[in-house]
């Protein structure tokens, strides 16, 4: 429904030009009837309720360092050819019938080992590091929200290179007038109210330790597999289209689909051996709201979440249930992430508590967790929905193999100082005048990081030995203008002396298209 | 923007991605309609705002509240989901003469247009330039303030306004000559 009326419009107009008051009669009934012409219609709460729940499994998949599929991945068949249903399933039914009755002489193997395989591949195997996606690199310097940069997106997503920018305080509220504007795709650099800028000082005073002139870098070496179509193409007739007409086609990802309460859908990838599990969400209870109140109604509160243990418990027993192979990981944990916000929010009401509660068992190399960019830790992670107290999707299932090379490490301590110290600043011009926030940082741990680097449309998973510092304080910041929980700092002595050292990665207009 | 949604914001681009939830609520409908509104088929609308927020889900870390309202920002991904649609669907057909003006693709427009019953006022709106009438719905009827139809469309602010105000004095003076035509 429109909430302003035709007289709000006219008034815009006299207010450019009061000679048109006099053409009143004639603007009235135009700006009337495309009020009234409007064929707006609200969309079906079934589908907002079934995206909703889509985004959400997006959103844990992005935490979870996935790999970016095409986004139209859920996009509605039926918009363009109704005969695709039924393509559809049958080419994903009768493949999966066929391989478990037929398994023998099928190249494939969908059920990736979860052990850490290492293979020595001697120094410097994975070429120079300085090529790492910059996206990832920023993706960890900008965890803060009020970090002060902007994102490459998705950590996982191939994002060119550009111009450094240096950005506000995200959740700052005040608007002041600043030169420091930024454009929005528009020429007009005035035209939306800036926030303060903020320059970040991260500072660790202690000594550093534990750094070697040598680390070792592991390079994820999934067993990539695929069917060839050839093998199964006699099996399927879909009347219109001769498929082994296509040579060299394969088949390479397969889904599992659970038609019943409560429901999974399993997808496997076999080019890079990975699996990952999502609510089926045709059978799985979906909100009836409509309105927000109604969904706030629905808000799971801080009271009503199990316990950190019975979440594990959850997760344990589905481990268990499922013959999750859990040998390359420690032991789990509850992010706790989400809390930070909770904390701060100063309505405990209306404050935000995931419905679903995420366990982490973090992948170990070394003896170590490790950790993604932003510092938390990464490995399989297991979203239990805690009103239905049932796990509701697992990421991370994947083949494990790593090649290990040695590389250069930093052992400057000046160096890694220097580095903290232009973090987030990058691009900043000397002279602008910014608010200052000094961050503490507490004593660090070295651990392994996952970076991301992108050629010819593939993407290689690389874990390199890092400074993982928790942040203490930051002095100087609005309550809820600084988020970051750690800091990671590489200490691969390419990635700390990169051109992205400290820099950072803006959207670019076309990245959201 | 208020603060619960700028808290949101940040928490998303500090990668806790489940407050993405909360703008989806808050933005799901009107993005629906501004979709709706320009295709009339239920299914498209329904894939166009999926992919709208799927790539803003996934692009919502670079998102800075310090350069656009996150509404516009939203619309700005829904216009160009909405432009491939109807590039890939064969739509693009475009006078030479609309060139030098067009928003992206004048089909955004025209289909929102079919919409309009009123006859005198279809073949008025005929008169205007594609971005020009992209300005008065985005006003109209998406209620987006010039601001975020500057964001929205890549023009100036003052430039949306002008735009606007000289759409609506030109559809006063073509609906005067449709109506004599339409009588005659």
């Amino acid at each position: 429904m429109n909430t302003l009326r035709p007289s709000d419009f006219l008034a815009e107009l006299y207010a450019l030009d009061p000679n048109l008051q006099a053409h009143e009669a004639q603007l009235l009934p135009i700006i009337t009837q495309l009020l009234e012409s409007d064929p707006a219609k609200s969309p079906d709460p079934a589908f907002v309720a079934s995206l909703r729940g889509r985004l959400r499994l997006r959103a844990d998949e992005i935490s979870a360092g996935s790999h970016v599929e095409d986004v139209r991945w859920f996009s509605n068949i039926r918009t363009f050819f109704t005969i695709a249903i039924p393509t559809a399933a049958i080419a994903v039914l009768i493949p999966v019938v066929f391989i478990f009755q037929n398994r023998s002489g099928l190249p494939v193997s969908p059920s990736p080992s979860s052990t850490i395989v290492m293979e020595d591949a001697g120094k410097n195997a994975f070429g120079p590091l300085t090529d790492l996606n910059p996206g990832s690199l920023s993706t960890g310097r900008a965890q803060g929200g009020g970090g002060g940069v902007i994102m490459g997106g998705d950590s996982a997503a191939p994002v060119p290179p550009a111009v450094p920018v240096r950005m506000a305080e995200g959740a700052a509220t005040n608007a002041v007038t600043s030169e420091a504007t930024m454009d929005y795709g528009t020429s007009d650099m005035k035209m939306i109210a800036p926030y303060p800028m903020v320059q970040y000082e991260y500072v660790f005073e202690g000594p550093i330790t534990g750094l070697t002139p040598t680390i070792l870098v592991y390079k994820r070496t999934p067993n990539a597999s695929s069917l060839p179509l050839s093998s199964i193409a006699s099996s399927l007739n879909f009347g219109t289209l001769k498929l082994n007409s296509f040579s060299g086609m394969s088949v390479d990802s397969l889904t599992f689909t659970q038609n019943q309460s409560f429901g999974y859908q399993l997808f496997v990838n076999l080019r890079d051996s990975s699996m990952s599990l999502d609510a089926q969400w045709d059978q799985w209870p979906q909100s009836k709201c409509t309105t927000e109140a109604c969904y706030r109604s629905e808000q799971i509160t801080l009271a009503q979440l199990p316990s950190d243990a019975q979440l594990i418990g959850i997760a344990n027993d589905f481990v268990s249930d499922h013959g999750i192979d859990l040998s390359a990981y420690g032991a789990p944990e509850v992010d706790q992430t989400w809390k930070l916000d909770y904390d701060r929010a100063p309505d405990k009401n209306s404050a935000y508590v995931p419905e679903v509660q995420r366990v982490i068992y973090p992948l170990m190399i070394d003896s170590k967790p490790v950790h993604d960019q932003s510092g938390a830790k990464a490995g399989l992670i297991l979203g239990v929905h805690a009103k239905h107290k049932r796990v509701m999707n697992v990421w991370g299932i994947m083949d494990r193999s790593y090649a290990k090379s040695d590389y250069d490490g930093v052992t400057d301590e000046a160096a890694i100082k220097k580095y903290l110290s232009q973090m987030d600043n990058y691009g900043m011009p000397e002279d602008m005048k910014a608010k200052k926030v000094r961050i503490l940082l507490g004593e660090p741990v070295i651990a392994s990081s996952v970076y991301f680097r992108y050629t010819d449309a593939k993407s290689d998973e690389l874990l390199v030995p890092s400074l993982i510092f928790p942040v203490k304080s930051a002095e100087g910041a609005e309550p809820s203008g600084y988020y970051r929980s750690t800091i990671v700092v590489p200490l691969a002595k390419d990635l700390l002396s990169s051109p992205w050292g400290g820099g950072v990665m803006p959207m670019m207009e076309g990245a959201v298209r | 923007m208020d603060r619960a949604e700028l808290d949101n914001i940040a928490a998303c681009r500090a990668g806790r991605l489940q407050a993405f939830d909360a703008l989806y609520e808050l933005h799901v409908s009107a993005v629906y309609k501004f979709l709706y509104r320009r295709t009339q088929v239920r299914e498209v609308a329904e894939d166009l705002t999926s992919i709208t927020f799927t790539k803003a889900l996934e692009s919502i870390r670079s998102f800075d509240p310090a350069r656009g309202e996150l509404r516009a920002w939203l619309y700005r991904i829904a216009r160009n989901a909405l432009i491939d649609h109807h590039r890939h669907a064969g739509e693009h057909v475009i006078g030479l003469e609309h060139a030098e003006d067009l928003p992206g693709d004048d089909t955004v427009t025209r289909r929102a247009e079919q919409a309009i019953d009123a006859q005198k006022l279809q073949e008025a709106l005929k008169i205007l330039k594609p971005l020009q009438r992209e300005v008065v719905l985005l006003r109209i009827w998406e209620e987006l303030s010039y601001k975020e139809i500057a964001v929205v469309t890549g023009k100036t602010e003052g430039n949306c306004k002008l735009m606007f105000f000289r759409a609506l004095a030109q559809l006063r003076t073509a609906l005067i000559v449709v109506f004599l035509l339409l009588s005659s």
